[in-house]
């Protein structure tokens, strides 16, 4: 009895870390030279290969003290987010204890992130530290923050003035997806203003005119033309939404916008064709949710959007990224660079298989909600939309409901005339305008 | 004993018990030192050249204070290297002071140089400097008399002096290091107020060192606090200074005094500290704000504040990229916080470590042995951190008051149990989230689901027992399995308010275990109440197609089940509130059959499935595109005819006729009725059905239309034939009240016509009577109808006086038939009339017999003779009761009294002698002629009777009897005016149509004919009207009055305008109109 009652006390005791043994870890021998990883880092970055190259920076950052791998690991950060990486990467700068050098705008960037590290964290001191070493005056990104700020206390002129004032600034094509973020800005306070032409204005003639395509910018843009009562351009903008060219996670308020047309115009059968249209793409999930079956089995539901699942949508385009860069450029790489990128993207990789399980439950939890939730909205709705239908409010009305401005005489004040109309549920003109088939159906 | 004691407030630091991190390697420092001691040792050695070389020179005062000055620093420097070489503590130092002779000589060496300066240079601009140099010397080899007095010196002849403010602040520090801190209070103080900011912030730090030690921490804070935040001291003011701690050769004041803040800092706030707020506020750079948040994260442990500890660690570890750093700074600090404590750390954090142990783990080569041991640390810690959390959370239930009590031990209780439940389900997540496959999972997610239970969240509890049952968390034994399922299908049938979602989940979830429990064993497949359930639930879940089907089989197969009504009420309950009403009845029909012990049950259903057949029906007429609300009536009858349910068709008639009777809908309420008598096989029913429709026809005042029903029901020979006859008699009535003679006499023709009874005929007769004595002329129809009703005394008396109206062939008939009727009964008023045709012949021949008679007493008395009887006989004939005959004898008695009168004027002319007595008898007879007179008017005026005798009767004349019984002027029979009955009055049909008493609607239509001229109309409504008896019967009497007299109908006319009111003024118009038709007439 007591042999067991040791033996069991040693298996116990022999699991337990020693009190102040220290674990090291090493760095492997692929890692260890700086030189060496900025050689790579320079080749990820002219092979685009960007995801690889953000999470090479960063292990810059980790693995090496001196100054200058600091310097160009923070530099190749900024380029990416000058480049429109996607994901938040502030943390990093949390870390940041580099005096920077180099060019102005990378100085003034770093500063300018370093700031806005440290107001994220409390610590306005040092974000004003931060900020005073900026070019307040000329720096586009501090200007973008300045009319952010406003936009955020509702000073919507203020932060008007702003956003115009950067979009006269020169900036170069690099700039691309900062003026992308000023432009959607603009658009969402004209939005917000519900001046809608204005704010359309800037959808349709830039934001969705880039590749590759923002679905959020599509989805605000049929906000535009549903509350402008171009019913039909809204409608063709939603259609073209859900396309296969949009990749998840995908945003289910495109039903929601597509439902409210229907409702304004008393579309039973459209109605009809997009609960047909959300039963064929969800059902299965929404079975399973309703059946009782584990919410596991049905992988598409990370798939809905929700902003709430914003770090798990982040870690799985992260991965996503990753193993389409290692598994299509990696052989591209130098020989010499492929064994640390290699290095690298697998254990990018197995960190963040692992990281994203912190977020699973949740994820599927508020998707399954969502999905619920939004199918039972689109069951009231069709009979919301039969029942505006035969409102008998409007019995006694004299007031016809409001007509929708047809888009057809739109295209003939521009002096194009010509239409091809098309098979399907939709159908595009020459100018690569997409309209819904649409008319209002309330009865009158 | 000399002691040592360079830069005392160096020394001071060790009262910040807390670790430091080197800044600089000790390697690095040294060399740093001994590259120093080298420049200092080639400094000092020029210095005493240039002294040499220059013993004249003006600034030689000067080289001697630069090389009193290196010495000093010289003596600095060995101290250190001394230090640095023996790596000695302080009381070390102080205690061995062999080795530190060089120190020593060098000290004294330039004490020497000082005193000399001040004895050989007295006007030496710098004597300031050099007395302070020289107090610090002294001070430096504990030689402190000298220093003190130096010092005294210096302040009383230097004072205001930069210098002054340092001797002064030196001054404070020595006796400090004494210990006698109010005394070194009262020397810092005035430094406190110095303009000098080094001096001033140098005097703040060692007073707030003193503050401390007294734990005056208020005030020490604020001393800090102050050299922190002053602006104006800035790196460069710092003397040059060596620390031992930082190894550097530059101290820095604003660190020092960050770092000595932790204590009183820490003991001011023990709770509601937010030590990362205030030190980001006040720190003056990131590195020292990192520095001094690492150590405060320390000294919160030494003080068992571990969760401000955390806190700090956290922000240092979000400021340190090293993440190799930061596992085991929290791999020592962990281990340093008791479990019971170390559950209270936010579970953020521990996600947060997690996080960066994922990353360390994953971007370094890790030694297996460390792979190993860092899992085992971090599962256990997050197990660890889970079950305890649950345990307490457990305890805390345990020992809660049953009843809810609001106590606040029990509140207090309450929110703590609370608070570990919810930190154990955090730290369980983070388990499974991260140590998916261990062999602990299946442990932790049932303890996740008995803390979600004990936290009344049935549904996550129901759903992780149910995931682990399914093995998600790792393979579990069947035992375990049995009483996973068991414990999900407890929880889920656990009721809750529960938003959309969960109830929709749950009640899916419990579908799932219900299915896998009741397949897990056959025993559990002849439990009702679990089958019940599951079809419940399918049901409640919206599976309805399914769950219907189930609950029939259900039913089927646990027919004596409490479950089994249960389950057909949800069937009912179903197609009610979907409002299938079809499907309803099919369901009661389908119960029905399945033949529930229950009787009042099985009534209930019968009684759904009625009133379900009506719905349907309603739901049928409702969804005709149709539909208007407002004549359902006619919506009902399109259902009902296209309906091919014979039930149905017939409930649908039925609503037809009520509906439309509501409606007004006359149209749709007599197909409806033809539609029900079409479709109604049974004879008498069927003639009940056309009967009513009949009724329904005169009762809207439609009299053709009845009449054509009647006739028809007459003419179908499948009726019997009483109904027959009944159904010709209405028909006939109808005419008789239009007074459409035509019709009438056609309708006579009939074979019925012999069965009608006998108060049908009279109507007619005193109709036709009534136009024989009326100044009306006679229509063939009308005289054709006098044999059909029967020649009686009254109406061959009517003919006999209207003789001059009939055809020929009816005035012989009449003739024929007086001769008869008096040969047989002479007392007929007819044959009285024959008697005056008789006796006016009489008449004639007295007056002749009076023209030629004698004027003597005896033809006076043969002609008296004469005249009594003629006069006797007139009197007996008119005892007729016939006031037209009584008018003519009274008017033939004046004329007989006249004509007696006359011959008795003309007798006594002729005989004087009787002249007076003859002219009185003359005399009177005249007035009983004149009375005769008066009584044919009084009789007029009584009897109201218009007769062609009347006018003669005013005038006083004696006409013919020719003349007697013919007027003068003869009206022709007003043309009957027929109407559009289904269209002309159809709203004043509607109303009578809808109305229960009849009254106003009916006059209100009578009185619109009559306006109208459609007099036949407006009679048969007012009749129909005046039958009914009531108040209306005077008004109803105005329209029949004026009616009729429109007619020509004298009598009658005047008969009922007396028995009218005068509605609308009619009565007075009418009477006034009959007068002068009277007139016209007469």
């Amino acid at each position: 009895m007591k042999k067991k009652i040791l033996l069991l006390t040693l298996i116990i005791y022999s699991t337990f870390p020693l009190a102040g043994v220290k674990w090291d870890g090493t760095l492997p021998q692929i890692a260890q030279d700086h030189k060496t990883w900025e050689i790579l880092l320079n080749e990820l970055l002219e092979k685009e290969m960007y995801y690889g190259a953000l999470v090479t920076a960063y292990r810059g950052l980790l693995y090496y003290d001196n100054l200058a791998t600091k310097q160009k690991a923070y530099q190749t950060i900024v380029t990416l987010i000058d480049l429109g990486y996607p994901e938040n990467v502030l943390n990093m700068f949390v870390t940041g204890d580099i005096e920077p050098a180099d060019n102005a705008d990378f100085i003034n960037s770093y500063n300018f992130y370093k700031a806005i590290a440290n107001e994220s964290k409390g610590m306005k001191k040092w974000a004003d530290d931060f900020f005073s070493n900026i070019d307040k005056d000329n720096f586009y990104k501090y200007l973008f923050y300045l009319a952010v700020q406003a936009y955020a206390i509702n000073d919507h002129p203020k932060s008007i003035t702003l956003l115009e004032k950067i979009l006269k600034l020169p900036l170069e094509k690099k700039h691309l997806p900062f003026i992308k973020k000023a432009a959607r800005t603009l658009a969402r306070i004209y939005f917000k203003q519900e001046n809608y032409l204005k704010s359309l204005d800037i959808y349709e003639t830039f934001l969705t005119k880039l590749n590759p395509i923002t679905p959020s910018d599509w989805l605000e843009m049929a906000w535009n033309l549903y509350y402008l009562k171009r019913y039909q351009e809204s409608l063709g903008i939603l259609y073209n939404l859900e396309s296969q060219v949009v990749t998840p996670p995908h945003n289910l308020e495109n039903y929601i916008i597509r439902a409210l047309v229907y409702l304004d115009l008393c579309a039973t059968d459209n109605v009809e064709k997009l609960i047909n249209k959300f039963q064929k793409t969800y059902d299965s999930a929404i079975q399973g949710i309703i059946n009782g079956k584990p919410l596991r089995n049905h992988k598409e539901l990370l798939l809905i959007y929700s902003n709430q699942n914003k770090n798990f949508y982040d870690t799985q385009n992260a991965i996503n990224n990753l193993m389409t860069e290692y598994n299509t450029k990696l052989k591209q790489l130098s020989k010499d660079n492929q064994p640390l990128a290699s290095f690298i993207y697998k254990s990018e990789y197995m960190m963040l298989t692992k990281k994203i399980n912190f977020y699973l439950e949740n994820v599927y939890n508020a998707s399954a909600t969502q999905l619920i939730m939004t199918a039972e909205s689109l069951k009231f709705l069709k009979f919301s939309v039969m029942r505006e239908k035969f409102n008998p409010d409007t019995v006694f009305n004299n007031i016809l409901s409001q007509d929708f401005k047809n888009s057809f005489e739109d295209i003939g004040n521009r002096g194009f005339t010509l239409i091809w109309e098309q098979q399907g549920d939709y159908w595009r003109d020459e100018r690569n305008k997409y309209f819904g088939d649409i008319s209002n159906q309330c009865v009158k | 004993m000399c002691k040592i004691n360079i830069f005392l407030f160096l020394l001071l630091y060790t009262f910040c018990s807390i670790a430091s991190e080197d800044s600089l390697n000790s390697e690095e420092f040294r060399k740093n030192l001994s590259e120093m001691y080298n420049r200092a040792n080639k400094t000092i050695k020029l210095v005493r050249q240039q002294i040499t070389e220059n013993q004249h020179a003006p600034f030689l005062a000067d080289l001697y204070l630069q090389l009193g000055e290196l010495l000093a620093q010289k003596a600095n420097i060995v101290y250190y290297i001394k230090m640095e070489s023996n790596e000695q503590s302080s009381e070390t130092i102080t205690t061995s002071l062999n080795n530190f002779k060089e120190v020593v000589s060098n000290q004294k060496e330039a004490i020497a140089i000082f005193n000399r300066l001040l004895d050989e240079f007295p006007h030496f601009d710098k004597k300031g400097k050099v007395l302070y140099l020289l107090a610090t010397s002294y001070k430096s080899i504990d030689e402190i008399p000298a220093f003190i007095s130096t010092t005294k010196k210096l302040l009383d002849e230097y004072a205001k002096t930069k210098e002054a403010a340092r001797a002064q602040l030196l001054l404070g520090q020595y006796f400090f290091e004494k210990k006698m801190y109010n005394e070194a209070e009262k020397n810092l103080e005035p430094v406190l107020k110095s303009e000098f900011v080094h001096e001033k912030n140098l005097a703040r730090y060692h007073t707030g060192i003193i503050h401390t030690i007294f734990e005056r921490n208020k005030q020490a804070l604020e001393c800090f606090e102050k050299i922190i935040t002053d602006v104006e001291l800035k790196d460069s003011q710092s003397s040059f200074e060596i620390s031992l701690k930082s190894k550097s050769v530059k101290s820095n004041l604003k660190r020092e005094a960050l770092i000595d803040s932790i204590k009183p800092f820490t003991s001011l706030y023990q709770k509601d500290a937010d030590p990362v707020g205030y030190y980001s506020k006040i720190a003056p750079t990131e590195i020292l704000f990192q520095e001094t948040i690492e150590k405060l994260a320390y000294r919160y442990i030494y003080l068992k504040q571990f969760q401000f500890a955390i806190k700090l660690l956290r922000t240092l570890s979000e400021r340190t990229v090293n993440v190799q750093q930061v596992i085991n700074i929290y791999q020592e600090v962990l281990l340093m916080i008791p479990v019971k404590e170390r559950i209270d750390l936010p579970v953020e954090e521990i996600q947060f470590l997690l996080e960066r142990y994922n990353s360390w783990i994953n971007y370094y080569k890790v030694p297996p042995q460390f792979t190993k041991q860092s899992y085992v640390f971090f599962e256990k810690q997050v197990r660890d951190l889970g079950t305890r959390a649950h345990d307490f959370s457990k305890q805390m239930f345990h020992s809660l008051k049953p009843s809810p009590s609001k106590t606040d031990k029990n509140k207090n209780l309450q929110e703590k149990m609370q608070y570990y439940a919810q930190k154990s389900i955090h730290y369980y997540h983070l388990y499974l989230a991260y140590f998916k496959g261990s062999g602990n999972a299946v442990k932790i997610a049932m303890n996740l689901a008995d803390v979600y239970f004990q936290q009344e969240d049935y549904i996550n509890s129901g759903d992780f027992y149910l995931r682990t049952y399914a093995d998600e968390f790792g393979k579990t034994t069947k035992q375990q399995k049995i009483e996973l399922i068991k414990n999900s299908l407890y929880c889920l049938q656990k009721e809750k308010d529960y938003s959309f979602y969960e109830l929709l989940r749950g009640k899916g979830l419990l579908i799932e275990v219900l299915t896998i429990y009741i397949n897990s064993d056959t025993k559990l497949k002849s439990d009702p109440k679990l089958n019940f359930i599951l079809a419940k639930s399918r049901y409640e879940q919206g599976f309805y197609d399914i769950a219907i089907e189930e609950l029939y089989t259900f039913i089927k197969k646990f027919k004596d089940s409490k479950y089994a009504m249960d389950a057909a009420n949800l069937i009912l309950d179903y197609f009610n509130t979907k409002n299938d009403f079809p499907q309803l009845v099919q369901a009661c029909e389908r119960l029905l059959t399945l033949k529930l012990n229950n009787r009042p049950f099985n009534q209930k259903v019968a009684g759904i499935k009625k009133q379900a057949q009506m719905n349907q029906l309603q739901s049928q007429v409702e969804a005709f595109d149709d539909y208007d609300s407002f004549s359902q009536g006619k919506t009902y009858l399109k259902a009902a005819l296209s309906s091919g349910d014979v039930k149905l068709m017939s409930l649908a008639l039925q609503n037809a006729l009520a509906q439309s009777k509501k409606e007004k809908d006359i149209d749709t309420f007599f197909k409806t009725a033809s539609v029900l008598a079409n479709s109604e096989k049974t004879p008498s029913k069927r003639f009940n059905i056309l009967g009513s429709m009949a009724q329904e026809n005169v009762r809207i005042t439609r009299y053709y239309a009845a009449m054509e029903i009647y006739q028809t029901l007459a003419s179908n020979q499948q009726n019997q034939e009483a109904n027959r006859s009944s159904a010709y008699t209405d028909s006939l009535n109808i005419a008789t009240a239009l007074r459409d003679w035509e019709k009438i006499h056609t309708l006579s023709e009939s074979p019925f016509w012999q069965k009608v009874p006998a108060a049908t005929k009279d109507r007619l007769r005193n109709q036709l009577i009534d136009i024989l004595e009326s100044p009306i002329s006679l229509s063939d129809d009308m005289q054709n109808m006098l044999t059909r009703v029967g020649l009686t005394d009254e109406i061959v008396l009517a003919m006999y006086k209207a003789s001059n109206r009939l055809n020929n062939s009816y005035i012989s008939l009449m003739q024929k038939e007086v001769g008869r009727k008096c040969s047989r009964q002479k007392g007929l008023p007819v044959c009285h009339w024959k008697k005056v045709e008789q006796l006016d012949k009489e008449v004639e021949v007295f007056e002749e017999q009076l023209q030629k008679s004698k004027l003597d007493l005896k033809a006076v008395e043969l002609n008296a003779t004469h005249f009594q009887k003629i006069l006797k006989e007139f009197t007996q004939a008119s005892n007729s009761s016939d006031p037209h005959l009584e008018i003519l004898v009274s008017l033939r008695s004046a004329y007989l009294y006249n004509l007696l009168s006359k011959f008795l004027t003309r007798v006594a002319v002729a005989n004087p002698p009787l002249k007076d007595v003859l002219a009185s008898k003359a005399l009177d007879s005249s007035k009983t002629a004149a009375q005769y007179l008066s009584r044919c008017k009084k009789i007029i005026e009584v009897q109201s009777i218009l007769t062609p005798a009347n006018k003669y009767c005013f005038k006083g004349q004696n006409p013919s009897l020719e003349n007697a019984l013919n007027y003068n002027n003869v009206n022709e029979y007003p043309e009957f005016e027929k109407i559009n009955e289904e269209n002309d009055y159809l709203n004043d049909q509607k109303n009578l149509f809808s109305s229960t008493n009849g009254d106003e609607a009916l006059l209100n239509i009578a009185t619109k004919y009559y306006t109208d001229g459609k007099i036949n109309y407006a009679l048969a409504a007012a009749e129909s009207g005046a039958s009914m008896g009531g108040k209306s019967v005077p008004l109803f009497n105005a329209i029949i009055g004026c009616s009729v007299a429109h007619l020509g109908h004298h009598n009658e006319a005047k008969y009922y305008l007396k028995n009218a009111s005068d509605y609308n003024g009619l009565k007075n118009k009418c009477l006034s109109k009959l007068k002068s038709m009277e007139k016209d007439i007469l």
